[in-house]
């Protein structure tokens, strides 16, 4: 008798969570497909789409050029020709413009700034997204920047300048190094680079190939990466140095004056958590900063 | 499933009123063991109402089991439950730990955020075996995407289909030959992993990208697939899957759910962890001269994409995931065709586990996380069959008397239910629900019970079986599909866009238009069950992008919530 008892109280203390279950089941509740598109809008927004949604979206849509007073702020922008916003700017939404989009010194972009070609940011500003060709930091410039005219020309050293390096193995076009690995002045190196490691160029040093690294990778003065650089932890970019494809950092990224990133027929993409710009830096495409973005 | 070995054995414990007694000393000892007398309590014996002899023995005793002597057969037993049982903690630890990585930890999508790049030529291959009934969904996608037109080819793989799917590869090579161009198999091994071989024979793009017949890519998705590419270490790229037929029936629901768990948290956790995520074989991507180094794909494997992600780390390369990469599929709609599918994918596991485990610790350059993980990894169906041994000796071993743990059974068996090994899959399911926003399904846990068992005794039947007859040639076994079947008609295959004009979706493509024909289960709401691929907006497509109104720090975890 208390074994049947306990058997039926076991039974039911077992039963107990499939009722909702069976409810759920037989009643379909939150049964269909996820919904897998436009669930990460708010970060990963395509250019395509935003455009097309611009005429309808826009809280202010302007034919023509269009200048801003300072101090004010706006919400949605979409203009068909330049803008012009002499300081303290303030975009609450995004901000769309067909010609170039020159922002005053301490402006506060959240959301997304987009110019089909130049846009330039003053300094003291904050932004998150920015898109131009190119986007320019800093003082006011008249010139665009352009990367360096010998981009591509560099002679072809495959790997000889890691002899004594703490070397793992080269295959193919790309060299495995366990540690850290500096890349002496001038030094140029031909194929992609995998460092478990921090890795630094020095001044003048190039890379002919990608480069991905585990710690921090230091670009030094007029030092090139002829292709995309990624790093664990954080990238800095020294005056004048060079970064053709898209440079990514899982912490944060600096970039010193007159940097470069991207090329006006390569356009690229810089991404980090924080991204700091100076004076003078460019990026051909797109710059954002998933947490906090500031011109220096 | 241990746990419900463990309560098994506590409802013995508590229906037969007394703890396990030991053996009687039947000469087989150690030397070391002595005999013990057993306690008695002061107060004597209880015999109760129902006069049954009950033994009281001081709270010590409980606790501190005293050294008996055991059958030898019945130590080894002991032993081996032991590790059964360790074994079990740490895959319950490694559950919790990817779970609370989730939801509390950094996570890691590097790659998402590349929208301008200049991008890798690669070739998208789709492999086919009598997919008339779906392929022409997944062309149809392939036409819409956002990628450069001049960087990307199609490979159909037709791989000795007897039905219409020619005709309509055919078809589409016809209309757009400069992007589909179908390769018709008509001899060799058959399965996936031999058509994905000699597909990629004299290839020369940098990077390629595998989608099996039934899925449907959306509008970016080659774009995000082939961004990871860029970094020098990625040699290949996974990405999220989907079941579209979720709707369908209990099966596709707790499936759902469980793909849910395995890639909204397993495979980002692995990512987020720097452990290695495991290539899917479908909806991503391998690059082509990391593929060429390792010595391209196995056609002996029933499980082509475990293979070759241990093959790809062991060659110093890094499997890159993330779940924003997502993609359709459908789902096993009956039992048989899923315990077919689950036992090839388990066969497959462990072959590859045979092969690779003792290269994992071999091979220099992996970190100990990545060898520890990657273990885990192959032997994740290795642990079926264990369990269930572990089932069945721990009640064998309770009747023999073995038992070390004598009374606290009951009390561990009860607990351990909550603890150990059921419910750290549970809580990764309800955590991944949750993070996809799907709070309401979370009712149908209990249900996943049914699902495990099933699995476990499919999973040990093929386990058992590849490991006697691993000699056995392995044989493929084509999943059902259940979308309608639609003609081949030409005229019916959408207009593509050109590169950089509007990419507007044909209305038969939009959810807020109709449903694409076919594609939804008959007895769903269209409309509602199969969401948007893309926009059908017309506005001009510039050459620049936006994003971005709400900043979001790494460590937020509630995705869809």
């Amino acid at each position: 008798m208390v074994a049947a008892v306990f058997v039926l109280a076991l039974g039911v203390l077992v039963a107990l969570p499939l009722a909702p279950s069976i409810r759920t089941w037989k009643r379909r509740i939150d049964s269909r497909p996820l919904r897998i598109h436009e669930r990460y809008d708010h970060e990963l927004h395509r250019a395509s789409e935003e455009r097309s949604g611009s005429a309808r979206r826009a809280g202010l849509r302007v034919h023509g050029d269009y200048r801003v007073p300072e101090g004010s702020s706006v919400g949605a922008l979409c203009v068909d020709g330049s803008v012009t916003w002499d300081g303290q700017a303030v975009v609450e939404g995004w901000l769309d413009a067909r010609g170039p989009v020159t922002v005053g010194r301490h402006a506060r972009l959240e959301g997304s700034c987009a110019s089909d070609r130049r846009l330039f940011v003053g300094s003291g500003s904050t932004f998150e997204r920015l898109v131009g060709a190119p986007v320019e930091f800093g003082a006011r410039v008249d010139e665009g920047a352009t990367p360096p005219s010998d981009a591509t020309r560099y002679g072809k050293r495959r790997f000889e300048g890691l002899a004594g390096r703490p070397f793992i193995s080269g295959t193919g076009d790309r060299t495995l190094i366990d540690g850290d690995l500096v890349l002496d002045p001038g030094e140029v190196l031909d194929g992609s680079l995998v460092v478990r490691g921090a890795l630094t160029l020095r001044s003048g040093a190039t890379v002919n190939g990608s480069v991905t690294c585990y710690g921090d990778l230091t670009v030094g003065e007029s030092a090139r990466i002829l292709g995309a650089a990624f790093s664990r932890q954080s990238v800095w970019l020294a005056a004048e140095s060079f970064v053709a494809g898209p440079c990514v950092a899982d912490r944060a990224i600096r970039l010193g004056q007159s940097a470069t990133v991207g090329m006006e027929n390569a356009r690229s993409t810089v991404s980090a958590p924080r991204i700091e710009s100076h004076a003078y830096a460019a990026v051909f495409g797109i710059i954002h900063a998933t947490e906090s973005g500031q011109v220096a | 499933m241990p746990s419900l070995s463990a309560l098994l054995l506590g409802l013995s414990l508590l229906l037969s009123g007394a703890g396990p007694e030991p053996v009687a000393d039947a000469g087989l000892v150690s030397p070391a063991a002595e005999p013990v007398e057993r306690p008695v309590s002061p107060a004597g014996i209880d015999g109760g109402s129902t006069g049954v002899a009950v033994e009281v023995r001081p709270l010590e005793s409980w606790v501190r089991t005293p050294q008996v002597r055991y059958p030898i057969a019945a130590r080894l037993g002991l032993y081996v439950l032991y590790v059964i049982v360790l074994l079990i903690v740490v895959y319950t630890v490694r559950h919790y730990l990817f779970t609370y990585n989730r939801l509390f930890g950094r996570q890691r999508h590097p790659y998402v955020p590349i929208d301008e790049a200049d991008w890798p030529r690669l070739t998208i291959l789709v492999p086919c075996h009598n997919e008339e009934k779906v392929v022409h969904h997944i062309l149809d996608a392939l036409l819409q995407v956002d990628y450069p037109r001049d960087r990307m080819l199609v490979i159909p793989v037709n791989d000795r289909s007897t039905d219409g799917t020619r005709a309509i590869l055919d078809a589409y090579a016809a209309r757009y030959p400069e992007l589909f161009r179908p390769l018709h198999r008509t001899g060799g091994l058959p399965g996936k992993a031999a058509a994905l071989k000699e597909a990629i024979e004299g290839l020369r793009d940098d990077v390629l990208l595998v989608f099996d017949a039934d899925y449907i890519p959306g509008r970016d998705l080659i774009k995000r697939l082939a961004a990871p590419f860029l970094d020098p270490e990625v040699g290949a790229v996974m990405g999220r899957v989907v079941p579209l037929n979720t709707p369908r029936n209990l099966l596709t629901r707790l499936l759902d759910m469980e793909r849910s768990a395995g890639y909204q948290v397993d495979q980002q956790a692995r990512m987020n962890l720097g452990v290695i995520a495991q290539y899917g074989g479908t909806v991503g991507g391998v690059r082509v001269s990391a593929l060429r180094q390792v010595g391209g794909w196995r056609e002996d494997s029933l499980t082509e994409d475990t293979d070759i992600t241990l093959r790809l780390v062991l060659g110093g390369w890094k499997i890159a995931y993330s779940n924003r990469y997502e993609c359709y599929e459908e789902v096993p709609e009956t039992w048989p065709v899923r315990i077919r599918q689950i036992m090839r994918w388990a066969r497959g596991h462990t072959d590859a586990a045979m092969r690779y485990l003792p290269d994992l610790w071999r091979t220099p350059g992996l970190s100990l996380r990545e060898r520890f993980d990657g273990s885990l990894l192959l032997g994740t169906y290795l642990m079926s069959p264990l369990l269930l041994s572990g089932w069945v000796l721990a009640l064998f071993l309770f009747y023999l008397g073995a038992n070390p743990f004598a009374g606290i059974i009951a009390v561990l068996a009860v607990a351990s239910y909550g603890t150990i090994g059921n419910f750290a899959a549970f809580f990764e399911i309800a955590a991944a629900v949750r993070l996809d926003g799907n709070r309401g399904r979370i009712a149908l846990l209990p249900m996943i019970l049914g699902g495990f068992i099933v699995s476990m005794v499919s999973t040990s039947r093929a386990v058992v079986r590849q490991l006697v007859f691993s000699r056995e040639p392995l044989q493929w076994d084509k999943t059902q599909r259940y979308r309608r079947s639609v003609a081949s008609d030409p005229s019916r295959i959408p207009v593509r866009e050109p590169d950089r004009a509007p990419l507007a979706v044909p209305a038969s493509m939009d959810a807020t238009a109709g449903a694409i024909p076919g594609v939804v289960p008959a007895s769903l709401d269209a409309a509602e069950a199969l969401p948007s691929l893309g926009r059908n907006d017309s506005a001009p497509a510039p050459a620049a992008g936006h994003a971005v109104s709400k900043r979001r720090s790494n460590h937020e975890p509630a995705e869809g919530s």
